[in-house]
């Protein structure tokens, strides 16, 4: 075996920017998807804030209506496809999945390389569409409206095609690993969870991102070739496409949120010394939620016209899946009693994130409920749950991780106070964006409006506020976190006092993660008679 | 000071039905967030690590999580079955006597057909306290709208190709705003109009024509009216759409199409078997198709009889031809000739029927 030279790191052997360009190292891999997705959420952050602007009366103040649509549409495309899907699997998960396995890389490092650049194309295709009249179909492309309309749409449907299959390399990836690299002495007991959540969540991305991909495609053909499957006007069903469609994007919820509940169940242990509570159950309650995904899409559908009998069941069936959530939720709190509880970023971030999703969660259940869905869908309210869901779960968790695994990435550590007082900002603005957004759904105002009654100035003024607050904090976030960047103080290999295994090598880890071999020898949360 | 608006009037029965469920929810969700968030704050502060202050080791409590998975499944079931209630009053349950109006979406703007042929846009005029019935569609080539009239709680898509069907009976006279809930281009945010409800005399004064005034607005939606009328300091404008009188019946208008399209040729209104089955008392009745699938006659099912008669062929009549229909006749063509069929239920009309 090959060992790279002592006192080198991931970061600076090998040497040069083709090395890096090329590299089949999953760390300096997971670190590119992480650029990258920062870079996006930029962008995406860019056209919210944008969106908000416009929103901030009910008379037109910088867009028109066809800039509105579009500006909301890239927001949606770009966070979904570019951002949150891939942020905590592909980023994160991509360095410290294997680390916490004891193994070398992932199972297939040129597949992995080859998923990075085929994102790159999908991202680079997105970003084109704008300079070929842009996309205004909203990031759910509803057909026939996206089959007729006059835009880049065929361009964007391909790179959210192009990228299903990075996703796909990833999940395959991922899931390989998981089950051939795993260190000498750890069973399927002693995985950590974050790995159980990156492993379900692979399951799903492999089971239904084809699905996606194929539909997509055939919406590009009908609008190339006047197939007709969507469109009425060419003998299509244009419901269709919504139970395509939604059969891969509920499932694709849970490919947002899982790789967060996974890094939350890191997170709470280690930042409340004690073992996480009921292991076999959050392992298990990972993949009820999994299971569950794949029979509940109808419930984006209760208003479309689908049979009563139908709605029902889709009701029904959408219930079960706050039940494995109950569980995670109810874990994590009884983790912390008797704890001892450290508040550093991590754990910050961590309590946002309970705090969040609990209401995005317990909305969802407002949602499920047949007969008030009637109400709700496609209102405000709906764009508020998936926010509390999408950004106060996944985004949180992502910001913990990146936090918790901050000092492994580039073994230098960050400035406390600023992460603390950043991650509250972050938090109070959320709020302040998203919960007024309930009040207008509650009310009755449409999601996807350009100018609305002016019943609704106030409430949509406040919003705009908050999210102003949300990019403060956020600008604050990457100040002290290029400044630790470059100046941090040294973090040493374990400074959370974590148990699992990527703690045991140095920060930033070489080139092969190891330099002896590691050997499980007690289980992941196992703080045990621990002094403070 | 801001205005932040308030909760919305409930202008239905099934409305504030609507609303004793969501009370209930919000019940529920305030509950069950202080179930996480007391004990979350309660222990962020006792648990706080310092110094002599060491953790216990708990890894697990079988009976607390078997407390934690069956009470919530058990509360999840009530809401499921309550949401289910309120569906079926808010959505399925229509009256048979409710009153017929035809919807008609398009990019971007409503037209609402009455039973007596006459078209309004983008106002919606009904009586008060009788059910109504809409019977939706978009125009041909055109994407899918939604309906929504928050004061009724009530929202249905709009789609092109097939007939989609809602309902409510509205007991507070005035106008109710309503909007395009589906996102359907430039125009989505202004698709918006008014369901207005009127007292009995105001309706039957409008069905003949006459002039009315106009109602007031219930609950959202005058504001912007109302600020129109302060910034030209003087009572805007705001015309009362009298519909065309000149206008035949629906069924009228259906009968003549029923003649003049040549489906007569085929088709007797009178129950004597044609080249195709007779048009006498099917509607609301099932149907065995060649292929064994039993299915309802309702709007849909017309709808597609006509444009694509290959895909649903009657049992029994598998050897003669009915030539398809896309195209060829309008939305509202169609729905007038719906409204013929409709008509032709039993013996009654079949009599008068063959006496004419
Ligand atoms: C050339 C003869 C012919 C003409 C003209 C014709 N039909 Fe038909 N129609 C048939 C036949 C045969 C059937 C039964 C086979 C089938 O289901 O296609 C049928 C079936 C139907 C049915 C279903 C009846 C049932 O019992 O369920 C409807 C509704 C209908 N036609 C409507 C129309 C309308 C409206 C027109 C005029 C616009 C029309 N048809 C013109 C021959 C015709
Ligand atoms: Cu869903
Ligand atoms: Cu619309």
């Amino acid at each position: 075996m090959h060992h790279s030279p002592e006192g080198t790191t991931y970061l600076n052997y090998p040497k040069g920017l083709m090395s890096w360009l090329v590299t089949l190292d999953h760390k300096r891999i997971g670190m590119m998807y992480l650029a990258s997705v920062l870079f996006f959420f930029f962008v995406g952050g860019v056209f919210a804030l944008t969106i908000r602007l416009e929103l901030f009366t009910p008379e037109q103040n910088l867009l028109t209506a066809d800039q509105y649509n579009q500006a909301f549409t890239y927001h949606g495309v770009i966070m979904v496809f570019l951002v949150i899907i891939p942020m905590i699997p592909a980023a994160i998960g991509n360095f410290v999945l294997p680390l916490m396995l004891g193994a070398k890389d992932v199972a297939f490092p040129r597949m992995n390389l080859a998923s990075y650049y085929i994102f790159v194309a999908a991202s680079v295709m997105a970003v084109a569409t704008m300079f070929f009249g842009g996309v205004d179909t909203g990031w759910t492309f509803y057909t026939p409206y996206s089959t007729q309309t006059q835009t880049a749409t065929t361009l964007m449907l391909c790179a959210a095609f192009v990228a299903g299959f990075s996703s796909i390399f990833t999940g395959l990836n991922f899931m390989a690993t998981v089950h051939k690299l795993r260190a000498p002495g750890q069973g399927w007991g002693q995985l950590p969870l974050f790995v159980w959540a990156i492993y379900a969540t692979s399951v799903i991305q492999v089971l239904a991102t084809p699905v996606l991909g194929l539909t997509l495609a055939l919406v590009a053909l009908e609008r190339v070739a006047g197939v007709g499957i969507f469109d009425p006007a060419l003998g299509g069903d244009p419901v269709l496409f919504q139970h395509f469609f939604w059969f891969y994007s509920h499932p694709a919820v849970y490919i947002m949120i899982l790789p967060a509940m996974g890094v939350i169940n890191e997170v709470i242990p280690v930042f409340s010394r004690k073992p996480i509570f009921g292991y076999k159950a959050m392992a298990a309650a990972i993949f009820g939620i999994a299971l569950v995904a794949f029979a509940v899409w109808g419930h984006h559908m209760f208003t479309s016209g689908q049979t009563a009998l139908v709605n029902m069941l889709f009701s029904l069936i959408t219930m079960f899946v706050a039940v494995p959530t109950g569980i995670k939720v109810f874990s994590w709190i009884a983790t912390m009693y008797k704890g001892s509880i450290h508040f550093d970023a991590p754990m910050i971030y961590a309590f946002a994130f309970l705090f969040v999703f609990v209401i995005g969660g317990l909305t969802g259940v407002v949602l499920a409920t047949l007969g008030a869905d009637i109400h709700f869908h496609d209102t405000y309210y709906v764009v508020a749950h998936f926010h509390y869901v999408m950004v106060g779960g996944t985004l949180f968790g992502f910001m913990a991780g990146l936090h918790y695994w901050w000092p492994k990435f580039f073994g230098k550590m960050f400035n406390s106070f600023l992460a603390k007082l950043s991650a509250v900002l972050i938090l109070i603005g959320f709020n302040v964006t998203f919960f007024p957004q309930f009040i207008l759904g509650i009310q009755g105002m449409p999601r996807r409006y350009w100018s609305y009654i002016p019943e609704f100035t106030a409430l949509n003024q406040l919003s705009t506020i908050g999210s102003f607050v949300i990019a403060l904090g956020f600008f604050l976030a990457l100040g002290y976190l290029t400044h630790s960047f470059f100046f941090g103080k040294k973090a040493g290999s374990n400074p959370w006092r974590a148990l699992t295994l990527e703690w045991e090598s140095e920060s930033p880890p070489p080139l092969e993660n190891f330099r002896f071999d590691p050997v499980v020898t007690h289980g992941p949360y196992e703080f045990k008679g621990e002094r403070v | 000071m801001m205005d932040f608006g308030g909760y919305p009037i409930a202008a239905t029965a099934a409305a504030e039905s609507w609303d004793q469920l969501h009370w209930f929810l919000i019940g529920v969700c305030v509950f069950f967030s202080l179930v996480v968030f007391v004990p979350m704050v309660v222990f962020a502060i006792k648990y706080r690590a310092r110094p002599g202050h060491k953790p216990t080791y708990i890894s697990h409590n079988n009976a607390l999580e078997i407390f934690w998975t069956a009470v919530p499944t058990v509360i999840l079931m009530v809401i499921f079955a309550w949401g289910w209630i309120v569906y079926k009053e808010l959505v399925i349950n229509a009256p048979p006597n409710a009153m017929e109006v035809k919807v008609m979406a398009r990019s971007w703007g409503w037209t609402f057909q009455y039973e007596d042929g006459r078209t309004t846009n983008d106002l919606l005029f009904v009586p008060v306290n009788k059910p109504v019935r809409l019977v939706m569609t978009a125009a041909e080539g055109d994407v899918i709208h939604s309906f929504f009239v928050p004061n009724f709680r009530l929202k249905k898509d709009v789609v092109p190709g097939i007939y989609n069907t809602t309902w409510f009976e509205a007991r507070i006279p005035g106008r109710h705003q309503f909007f395009c809930t589906e996102y359907c281009g430039a125009g989505h945010s202004i698709m918006i109009g008014a369901v207005v409800v009127l007292e009995e005399e105001d309706w039957q004064l409008w069905r003949w024509g006459k002039a009315i005034d106009m109602p007031d607005w219930v609950g959202i939606g005058g504001k912007r009216e109302r600020m129109l009328t302060a910034s030209q300091g003087r009572e805007a404008a705001f015309q009362v759409q009298t519909a065309h009188l000149d206008q035949k019946s629906l069924i009228d208008r259906g009968q003549e199409l029923h003649r003049r399209q040549g489906c007569v040729a085929c088709h007797s209104s009178d129950g004597t078997m044609g080249i195709g089955p007779s048009f006498l008392g099917i509607f609301g009745e099932e149907v065995e198709l060649s292929d064994g699938r039993i299915l309802v006659r309702d709007e849909n099912y017309i709808r597609g009889q006509i444009e694509n008669p290959r895909a649903q062929i009657v049992r029994g009549f598998e050897h003669a031809v009915m030539p398809p229909y896309p195209g060829r006749l309008s939305e509202l063509d169609l729905n007038a000739l719906i409204a013929y069929i409709k008509s032709l239920q039993g013996s009654t009309t079949a009599q008068r029927m063959t006496e004419e």
